[in-house]
């Protein structure tokens, strides 16, 4: 479905804005989303010409893009268009300040809701999720077990975590449950860190997810969804090679899926598949989505290709 | 009759492993261009690659997958295009403990624009371990602001199975797209 | 104390030349010296460079709008596919390479210096002879050479 956004154009040019205003009607079909005019500098998209940029301080939330005069060279600029603006150039521009709004956007990942009787494994995603949402998401947070000890200490700007416990497994104490304490400071993080090696959070938390759907299946703040897709591929070199992984995540960063979906694309068991989305929520990969129902126009399939592939595959042993 | 010919094409920051990942897997022994480092600032390397690195698989049929290594440094991009024409699929080597890997990174997700946008590429991120340097969220990031969900992956340039892993999420993604 | 005697009693280590002849302070002057000769002899060449083996430039004479920041990297990346070639077929030590259009031709290389770290590209138009282009181009080499061992002491 198509988004709206709001752009504004600063420039020198009185004329260039009528330009663009008229360009934006002629496109409007060709565009992968709906684009509105506005006159504040505080539209989603703000493209300048060299004179605004001195005068404007985009806000982090803004795309920003430039218009570069002929002769003009960009530096540091990703996002530009050359003067005088036409319609082809223009076009491409949009679709892909269209594309660079959207991954901006993109919801923090699946939160397991707050519920009374969730899971550790739950709990700790929602506490993962929480902190990546917040604006303090950088700072440090301790989990402490019932008694009030600390049991690890967590990271979610580095995304690492320590551990303070040596009598047992890490993921196997968070399954028993946890509280978790106050945002610390850097320092106590500092301190945590010579206390022992940190290690990297999200292998932790894809243990924790597998292992819930063992138990659980699909972890209960998933269910009820239309769909998933990733944003990003988990660290298979960190939390290990996982051919499974592998091909649900270069299905599921491609297009949206259901469990089941996912694993008839994948040919993969669907206690594995709800393990990696498990997971991937827990990593904060995983977003909801809903699938498109009717199947689209398969994309031309390319025999010669699918063979190479498959060939090498057996070449390296993969 | 002479079989067909793939390209797969590795490309990175100097130093990130690229030589050695092409010579983890090839069954010939490589051809490399080295010349000496007179560039000391960018690395302490006593070589680098000025032309290419290349490598080949052999497959039955007579088939063949040939493996290019580009040259990292930026005077050198005329390279990038020429090598990555008709490429099946990019891996991207960044060393986190460079001094811009998240520029580089950049840098070369924008120069190979055409292979990353068809997700026929992934990312092995070498020495992540060396301490300080930026976090896996932070090439997220990167990616993310391109619009981008390539496989990252944390990877020890010199294990031959890391460069597979990558060659595995390189060939999956490729598949899935298809 | 005289000049002279003032070198002989300054230690080896601080009159020893550079990590790579690319910091030498008085590298272009030489190369420069050598490549004004070279284009005043051989008529035809639109431009001329010194590059390092690993793509830098060091110097240039240009009459044409040539990128030599571009040039001195693609030299490097030719000769050492040269080198590579030649290895391939049993032969050791890329000279130079010619490459020919019907329009003019570029030649490159390899200076041979003590230390093996420069290179000379020349590019020409139509009216240059390759044979003299080639034989000024290696006389040039030769200038650059003596201009190295000067600085390497």
């Amino acid at each position: 479905m198509p988004c709206e956004w709001t752009l504004s154009v600063m420039s020198e040019y009185p004329d260039e804005v009528a330009i663009v205003r008229s360009m934006l009607s002629i496109l409007r079909t060709n565009l992968t989303d709906q684009w509105q005019l506005v006159e504040s500098p505080h539209a989603d998209l703000l493209v300048m010409g060299a004179g605004a940029e001195s005068a404007l301080r985009p806000r982090n939330t803004q795309v920003v893009g430039r218009l570069l005069s002929p002769g003009e060279r960009p530096e540091n600029a990703v996002l530009t268009l050359e003067r005088p603006v036409r319609a082809m150039p223009f076009m491409e521009f949009l679709n892909m300040a269209s594309m660079r709004l959207k991954a901006r956007n993109e919801a923090a990942s699946l939160s397991p809701a707050a519920n009374a009787k969730c899971s550790p494994a739950q709990s700790l995603g929602q506490t993962l999720a929480a902190l990546r949402k917040s604006g303090t998401f950088k700072r440090p947070m301790a989990l402490l077990d019932a008694s009030g000890e600390r049991l690890a200490t967590i990271n979610t700007n580095r995304g690492e975590i320590v551990c303070h416990r040596q009598d047992g497994d890490i993921v196997h104490l968070l399954e028993q449950g946890f509280e978790q304490a106050q945002a610390l400071t850097a320092r106590d993080w500092e301190a945590a860190c010579l206390t022992a090696k940190p290690g990297r959070l999200d292998r932790i938390c894809w243990q924790l997810g597998t292992r819930l759907a063992e138990t659980e299946g699909l972890g209960s703040w998933l269910q009820n969804m239309a769909g998933f897709r990733l944003i990003g591929w988990p660290d298979f070199g960190a939390i290990g090679n996982d051919r499974a992984g592998i091909k649900l995540s270069a299905n599921l960063t491609q297009r949206a899926h259901t469990p089941e979906s996912a694993a008839v694309a994948t040919a993969v068991a669907i206690e594995q598949v709800y393990g990696f989305l498990n997971a991937s929520s827990l990593c904060g990969l995983l977003v909801e989505s809903p699938c498109v129902a009717a199947q689209q126009t398969p994309a031309i399939r390319r025999p010669e290709q699918a063979s190479v592939i498959s060939r090498l595959r057996g070449k390296l042993g993969l | 009759m002479a079989g067909r010919e793939y390209k797969v094409i590795i490309t990175g920051t100097m130093g990130a492993g690229k030589t050695t990942a092409i010579r983890a897997i090839s069954d010939i022994s490589m051809i490399s261009t080295e010349a000496a480092n007179t560039d000391l600032l960018a690395s302490a390397k006593a070589t680098t690659t000025v032309a290419l690195d290349y490598g080949e698989l052999q497959l039955d049929g007579g088939d063949r997958v040939r493996i290019y290594g580009t040259p990292g440094q930026q005077r050198f991009s005329f390279m990038w295009e020429i090598l990555a024409k008709g490429a099946l699929g990019l891996v991207l080597l960044i060393d986190n403990s460079s001094e811009r890997p998240l520029e580089d990174l950049g840098t070369f997700l924008d120069a190979f624009s055409e292979l990353t946008r068809k997700a026929a590429a992934v990312v092995g991120v070498t020495h992540c371990d060396a301490g300080s340097g930026p976090t896996m969220g932070d090439y997220y990031e990167v990616l993310a602001e391109r619009g981008l969900a390539l496989p990252v992956f944390s990877i020890d340039g010199r294990e031959r199975e890391d460069v597979l892993l990558l060659l595995d999420a390189l060939l999956t993604s490729i598949e899935a797209a298809s | 104390m005289t000049n002279m005697e003032a070198i002989a009693q300054t230690p080896r280590w601080l009159l020893s030349s550079p990590a790579s002849l690319r910091e030498h302070p008085e590298l272009p002057k030489h190369c420069r010296s050598a490549l004004d000769w070279f284009v005043s002899q051989t008529s035809g060449v639109t431009a001329a460079l010194v590059a390092t083996t690993d793509g830098f430039e060091v110097c240039s004479i240009m009459h044409r709008a040539v990128s030599a920041e571009k040039i001195s990297a693609m030299t490097s990346s030719i000769l050492a596919l040269g080198d590579a070639v030649l290895g391939e077929a049993s032969h050791n030590g890329c000279e130079n390479v010619v490459i020919e259009s019907k329009s003019g031709l570029v030649l490159m290389l390899a200076v041979r210096d003590a230390r093996q770290e420069l290179l000379l590209s020349v590019v020409a138009d139509k009216n240059a002879m390759l044979g003299q282009v080639l034989w000024a181009a290696r006389k040039c080499c030769e200038r650059i050479c003596t201009g190295v061992a000067l600085i390497d002491g």
